[in-house]
């Protein structure tokens, strides 16, 4: 019910700016150079080389990714879990054909899948297709989070870039909390 | 990632291993063959053949069944089994596809009843299919066929325009969409893979004993549950994403991944450290969850045995024996840990660190990447 959504919402407050419990945990790290350095060997997974999703494809995508955006604030999701999202929907598009009308619920079921793989804070299959007006049911997201997990390998492990720019901002010693919150506007 | 001690400053041995898998990415030949293996744009690319006959074959199966569907009006037993499905919402179903666009307004109502059609056509065939077998059957040979309708069963034929555009690129995407499905890749299916009995239960999920048919070796089989509306279970989502990247001999390797529409099952390599009893734990068969029917019994062996590289590093086997000791009571704590002869390298001065001091303050520890190479 309605008290659940709220408590779900409270908690992940704190993640807007990928700066919550759980990431922050690495910026204090004594490992954070080391952590930084992998990161950046896979810096280029799922990356789609410029041009290789259809040029047809463009304006669609365009309006998908502009949706994601929306859907990522109401899901109250990290922006990583944007950025990664619509890094693999790129990849998915430039791999394969993909219908138009299919782009949302293919960016859509990325989306779900990021953020259960980013963190503990996702809904289920059912309230995702209530949030998309019911046009999908939660048995084809089902369906293709199935296809999606196989077309990926269960590989969601994609760098945050969010991170970097941490990173550089703590590199940077400037100490200051609002500088975080100014680079994310 | 290893820590050593500077040489300068006492006589260094192999210490910690706080490893990272950055160093630990090998290139594994066998997943890049396995269709679900890491999809790198070069190893996609690497996969040829065969897509767009399959996607024409589709197409092909698709404009049949639409006119098979369409003449179905003289046909009485198609069109009740057409119908039937989508007879409560078809209307409904049209308004909401609305929204989304995307289809030219022209063409819209064909398409639209098309799309219906099929989608009720492609219900029946589901419906029929589960009742007579399960999930992992779709990929039989004989079924083939009609599990490659079901495979899509909202899109609609693309128009012939859009076909044709995708012409001249043909080539190039065929290939990449072949794999990007698994191709004919025998990895990934149930079939594969003959479950024996059960080696132990856990929270979410539980494991057999099985063997790879593929690999002609016993495998371990970790069978999880699926929610109906959680999809796959977010921690094995993260189980799967962090096990890709770590291969390393001392980290139980992940072979594959069969996906079925109850289960999900992670195919691990098989590693047996006995089976907990009596005497090597005294009061395990009085805890409430012991269950000795469900476990098999099997003598505990010496860790070396299963990782021979334990040899290779002095004290090794007795420090992660002494650690993976199955009495909580003999189980090594980290302050004896810290004492045991396997860190005689280390300056003493680390045992002295307050808990919040970091151990790269002592003079001479650093990191190291270790370079790993041969997979067990």
């Amino acid at each position: 019910g309605i008290p659940k959504v709220k408590k779900t919402l409270q908690r992940s407050e704190g993640n807007r700016f990928g700066i919550g419990e759980f990431p922050s945990d690495r910026y204090g790290s004594e490992y954070l150079e080391e952590i930084m350095l992998h990161e950046l060997t896979k810096d280029w997974k799922y990356v789609s080389p410029k041009g290789s999703v259809p040029y047809n494809a463009m304006n669609t995508r365009a309006i998908i990714v502009n949706w994601l955006i929306q859907a990522q604030e109401v899901l109250n999701q990290p922006p990583a879990v944007l950025f990664t999202t619509v890094r693999m929907f790129d990849s998915v598009l430039a791999a394969t054909d993909v219908s138009q009308n299919m782009y949302q619920l293919l960016g859509l079921t990325i989306m779900w899948i990021v953020t259960k793989y980013e963190n503990n804070n996702f809904v289920t299959a059912k309230k995702l297709a209530r949030l998309c007006n019911n046009v999908y049911t939660a048995d084809q997201i089902l369906k293709l989070e199935k296809k999606m997990l196989a077309f990926f390998g269960f590989d969601f492990n994609v760098p945050d870039i969010i991170f970097y720019v941490n990173f550089y901002i703590i590199k940077l010693g400037i100490p200051s909390e609002l500088l975080h919150i100014a680079v994310h506007y | 990632m290893y820590c050593t001690v500077d040489k300068s400053h006492t006589s260094g041995a192999p210490a910690t291993q706080a490893r990272n898998a950055k160093d630990d990415m090998v290139d594994d030949e066998e997943w890049k063959n396995l269709g679900v293996g890491l999809p790198s744009g070069v190893t996609m690319r690497e996969k040829k053949s065969g897509a767009l006959s399959r996607m024409q074959k589709l197409k092909k199966r698709l404009s049949h069944s639409f006119g098979r569907l369409t003449v179905s009006k003289e046909d009485p037993e198609d069109h009740v089994s057409g119908k039937l499905p989508y007879n409560g919402y078809s209307d409904e179903f049209l308004d909401r596809l609305e929204p989304n666009g995307n289809i030219p307004e022209g063409k819209a109502d064909l398409k639209y009843t098309d799309w219906n059609t099929v989608r009720g056509h492609n219900n029946r065939v589901v419906k029929r299919q589960l009742s007579v077998s399960s999930d992992s059957k779709l990929l039989d040979d004989d079924i083939r066929e009609e599990a490659r309708v079901i495979l899509r069963p909202r899109k609609p034929p693309r128009p012939k325009s859009e076909v044709l555009l995708n012409n001249p690129g043909s080539e190039h995407r065929r290939t990449k969409r072949f794999s990007a499905f698994g191709g004919d890749s025998p990895f990934g299916k149930s079939e594969a893979y003959i479950k024996l009995e059960q080696l132990g239960e856990g929270s979410y999920a539980t494991v057999y004993k099985g063997y790879s048919n593929l690999k002609n070796q016993v495998v371990a089989l970790k069978e999880i549950r699926l929610q109906e509306e959680e999809g796959a279970p977010f921690t094995a989502i993260r189980e799967a994403s962090l096990l890709k990247e770590l291969k390393h001999a001392n980290i139980v390797t992940l072979h594959d991944i069969v996906h079925t529409r109850e289960t999900l099952t992670f195919v691990f390599e098989y590693v047996v450290l006995g089976t907990p009893g009596e005497e090597d734990w005294p009061g395990v068969t009085t805890l409430p969850g012991y269950k000795p029917h469900k476990l098999g019994q099997y003598r505990p062996r010496k860790l070396g045995l299963y990782w021979p590289r334990l040899h290779d590093v002095v004290q090794g086997e007795a420090m992660a024996t002494a650690l993976l000791q199955l009495d909580p009571a003999h189980r090594l704590g980290a302050d004896d840990a810290m004492c045991h002869p396997y860190f005689n390298g280390l300056p003493k001065k680390l045992l002295e660190l307050p808990d919040d001091v970091s151990i790269f303050s002592v003079e001479g520890v650093h990191l190291y990447p270790e370079h790993y190479t041969a997979i067990k």
